[in-house]
């Protein structure tokens, strides 16, 4: 099995729209998913991030303030998981509840120091 | 998944009081990106608590994630708008248990009564009141009011932008105002609650939902030292109607009359309570409002064991004095019926051809209904036929014309 990272935007929430019952919808339907993930031994880790970017551009320690791209194209979060190729990758990635949003996911292996021996 | 079952509805549940407590601490001037800080603490539940779990206290964890949100949105606009003014927040050290239990209901109240203001147009109130009090989106409220979502945007931010423009402060109105206001939220909770109890929406339940709604805001209120006898008489009136709701309404949601309703499905939980409700209203005042009128017709009608031993002496005077309050053809139009139980058909007959149909805006299928009813105890056939067709012209719902229809074709074919 191979590792892989898949990286989440956070997309377009538009409040307006969405009820709060319409937001606890989708908590159950992470909830779900990831319980999905773990009963099949292939989530590793997860993380979620918060909105507020800081860069630092050199070694003075000075942070500029971001956000840098777009706030739909921030990244809101991560997931390691475990899978066979990409397409079994892919396979795991249509469980991702925010495509509605505008939200996407990007795929990538994790290198690993044994795939060099 | 138990973890998801059990916590539900704890979003829409935790909406008002978390919008309501954010409100007292912050002013009613500041309610959008209080709106938008508690969607960001939702969001943020949405985010974290799959990977590490629900909280121990989701509801205080949910309040002070939108507590935090709301100094960040204050922050980043402070820092967008002016820079100059070293315009600066700091940020509080938050705790876990924002809620006090002695004032539960409290803040909650404090908004319904801002909601009800002279400021906000009353037909903006009730979308208003379900969105900040009930947690419902716009497409819940529109599809409860049976209104366009496009209108129910408008309508919300119309209130809002009346909240800030008017400087709408959140707090209780002066002593002065006090009871003026009361009533005006007595009103609404009325509106609320009928918009449920009497719309032909097609979905039942989406209907309940509204009454339990104006309930369980109507309760904020007598649980309050501000609640009078007319905050009782609602609750009771609330509580008699209710308690029959589900045998009033056939498989398809057609109303079935009163006389036809099975009594013994009629829940006597809630008529227990709306009998303390109005015991309790009736011993804070002596006079006769037109909540406690109303409150005591439903009443006759739920401890009666029959149709006919219903005191239908004591329901013509209540309808009488109610009409007296309020004179409204809904009024008449039972005045009728109670007239047909007494076999007073000359003057209910007289009562009806009174009624002019096109004035009722809506209710048309309670008017042809008790119309039938009048006309099948005189046997005039040839006014129910007359009746069933101005029925058909006027409705426009497509179920309620087959039946229509269909009851036309009967008739005609009996003739034949």
């Amino acid at each position: 099995m191979k590792e892989f990272m898949m990286i989440f935007t956070a997309g377009e929430p538009h409040y307006e729209t969405l009820s709060p019952s319409d937001m606890q919808q989708r908590l159950s339907l992470w909830q779900a998913w990831i319980e999905d993930l773990k009963a099949k031994n292939i989530y590793v880790d997860g993380r979620a991030l918060k909105s507020q970017r800081f860069l630092a551009e050199s070694a003075d320690g000075i942070l500029t303030d971001g956000p840098f791209v777009e706030a739909k194209e921030l990244v809101s979060g991560f997931f390691v998981v475990k899978a066979v190729d990409y397409e079994a990758a892919a396979e795991i990635s249509r469980g991702f509840p925010d495509y509605d949003l505008g939200a996407k996911v990007m795929i990538s292996e994790i290198e690993t120091f044994s795939d060099y021996q | 998944m138990s973890t998801t079952a059990h916590i539900d509805k704890l979003f829409r549940q935790s909406y008002p009081r978390i919008i309501s407590v954010l409100l007292s601490r912050y002013g009613a001037y500041h309610l959008t990106d209080i709106e938008n800080a508690v969607m960001d603490a939702y969001m943020s539940a949405i985010r974290t608590w799959p990977h590490r779990g629900m909280p121990d206290e989701p509801q205080a964890w949910l309040h002070t994630s939108a507590k935090n949100a709301y100094i960040d949105i204050q922050r980043k606009s402070a820092r967008d708008q002016v820079r100059d003014n070293h315009y600066h927040i700091t940020q509080e050290q938050t705790t876990v248990n924002e809620i006090d239990p002695e004032d539960v209901g409290d803040p909650e109240l404090k908004l319904l009564f801002l909601i009800c203001s002279p400021h906000l147009a009353r037909i903006d109130q009730l979308a208003f009141m379900l969105k900040t009090l009930s947690g419902f989106g716009n497409r819940e409220i529109a599809q409860a009011l049976m209104q366009k979502e496009e209108t129910i945007k408008k309508r919300l931010s119309r209130a809002r932008s009346n909240l800030k423009s008017k400087q709408v402060q959140f707090d209780w109105p002066e002593e002065a105002e006090l009871q003026s206001r009361l009533s005006m939220v007595h009103r609404a909770l009325y509106l609320l609650f009928n918009e449920g109890f009497y719309s032909s929406h097609p979905e039942q339940w989406v209907k309940k939902d509204l009454c339990l709604e104006a309930m369980r805001l109507c309760k904020y209120l007598t649980d309050h030292r501000l609640a009078n006898a007319d905050s009782y008489a609602l609750m009771s009136l609330m509580c008699f109607h209710i308690s029959r709701y589900e045998s009033r309404l056939d498989e398809d949601g057609n109303i079935i009359l009163l006389s036809d309703q099975d009594r013994s499905h009629w829940d006597p939980f809630f008529i227990n309570l709306g009998n303390h409700y109005i015991t309790k209203s009736a011993s804070s005042t002596t006079d006769k409002s037109k909540y406690q009128i109303e409150a005591y017709i439903s009443a006759q009608h739920c401890i009666a064991p029959s149709i006919d031993q219903t005191n239908w002496a004591l329901l013509k005077e209540l309808y009488k004095a109610l009409y007296h309050i309020e004179p409204q053809d809904m009024v008449l139009l039972n005045l009728v019926l109670v007239k047909l139980h007494l076999a007073e058909i000359d003057e209910a007959k007289a009562l009806f051809e009174s009624i002019q149909v096109d004035r009722l805006q809506t209710n048309k299928s309670i008017y042809f209904m008790v119309g039938v009813e009048l006309y099948s105890k005189v046997k005039d056939q040839f006014q129910i036929e007359l009746l069933l067709e101005k029925a058909i012209q006027a409705s426009d719902s497509k179920k309620e014309l087959s039946i229509l229809q269909s009851r036309l074709k009967d008739i005609q074919d009996n003739k034949n």
